[in-house]
């Protein structure tokens, strides 16, 4: 039974009950027991994830790990371009990257969160991604700098998605970036018992199979991918996480959510800024 | 390079203390709250909060304090 008719079937339930006699209410109907039943092998047939909040910790902790080491073992890769970076950068442009990531974090996540039912602040990965590329945009308008400098983070920052995206999973329903109601074998159970799509493990999946295409083609010297990387990946990350908000309940403004709106700016930065990079090559 | 490498750690140590760092506190203490329970329960809860909202801010700091010496050394 899909979920409409489950639903329907226990709203003709609960008129039967109100119809029977007070003595005939403590037995269930067939067609109550049915319902119970198939509710019953769905429930036992699902994905149970074991959750706890502060797994996310561990897995934060993975992440960043996992970025620097992705950094340092993929820096033979941009050699020439790290030593630029070098050059031209000094300590206020991460200073301004990470502020910005931060602010944009915990502005756009609690831009989100205190729309729900119970307001609250929360800080969340698109922002920061977007928040990151405003203040080094800025920073670069600043200094004079109009040549991209993202493509030695793409990496790092794939590995930090793809592992930090399984700890929102293993932290459950109270990391709120559970994903809608399932009904693919492939649904997993967070602890209240209702199948849901794994979102996280969506986002996890395609980022690293954009980091394995990624990589194939650094190592081929792929020019598009050599020039254009950068935005590749913002362009790759706008699309696939506008795709997943569709599987989330977060609350909507204007048909949307707040993180497809965001996604909506940053695939247009990155279709602009490829051409602006195009135009002057 | 060494300058590069100090001011990542710099950078690197802001996003752990004010992402994991903040928002673990937050989420600990929010748990404690929630399970409520007596003085000696709660002052256990808080070296809890201290414990695993620590680790990350602590971490954080440091890496950015390292960076920043690193960076300093570099640039002599």
């Amino acid at each position: 039974l899909n979920k409409s008719r489950a639903s329907d079937d226990s709203k003709s339930i609960c008129v039967n009950f109100s119809q029977q006699t007070t003595a005939a209410r403590w037995l269930p109907s067939p067609k109550a027991t049915v319902v119970y039943r198939i509710r019953q092998q769905r429930k036992s047939k699902l994905i149970q994830i074991p959750t706890h909040p502060l797994v996310h910790l561990a897995f934060d902790m993975a992440a960043y790990v996992c970025a620097g080491l992705a950094a340092r073992s993929s820096r033979g890769l941009f050699r020439q371009r790290i030593e630029r970076l070098a050059r031209i950068s000094n300590a206020s442009y991460f200073i301004s990257l990470a502020v910005g990531a931060l602010l944009g974090a915990w502005f756009f996540g609690s831009l989100n969160s205190l729309s729900w039912k119970q307001p609250t602040l929360s800080h969340s990965l698109a922002g920061a991604l977007v928040g990151g590329i405003f203040a080094v945009e800025i920073w670069k308008w600043k200094h004079d700098i109009t040549e991209s400098t993202g493509i030695t983070f793409v990496i790092p920052v794939c590995a930090g998605i793809v592992v930090g995206r399984i700890g929102c999973l293993f932290s459950g329903l109270a990391d709120h970036t559970f994903g809608t109601e399932s009904t693919h074998p492939w649904a997993v159970d967070l602890g209240d018992g209702i199948a849901r799509h794994p979102v996280q493990l969506y986002e996890s999946f395609s980022v690293l199979l954009f980091l394995g295409c990624f990589l194939l083609a650094i190592i081929r010297k792929n020019e598009l991918v050599l020039k254009q990387g950068f935005y590749l990946f913002t362009g790759f990350y706008a699309v696939q996480r506008f795709t997943w908000e569709f599987l989330k309940p977060y609350p909507v403004q204007f048909h949307l959510n707040v993180f497809q709106w965001l996604m909506v700016l940053l695939f247009m930065y990155s279709i602009l800024f490829a051409q602006r990079k195009a135009r002057t090559r | 390079m060494s300058k590069l490498t100090g001011d990542i750690l710099s950078g690197g140590g802001i996003l752990l203390a004010g992402g994991s760092g903040i928002c673990t506190l937050g989420v600990s203490l929010w748990m404690l709250v929630a399970e409520g329970g007596g003085s000696s329960e709660r002052a256990a809860g808080l070296a809890i909060v201290a414990v695993f909202g620590g680790i990350p801010f602590l971490t954080g700091m440091s890496l950015f304090f390292i960076g920043r010496a690193i960076s300093k050394r570099a640039q002599k």
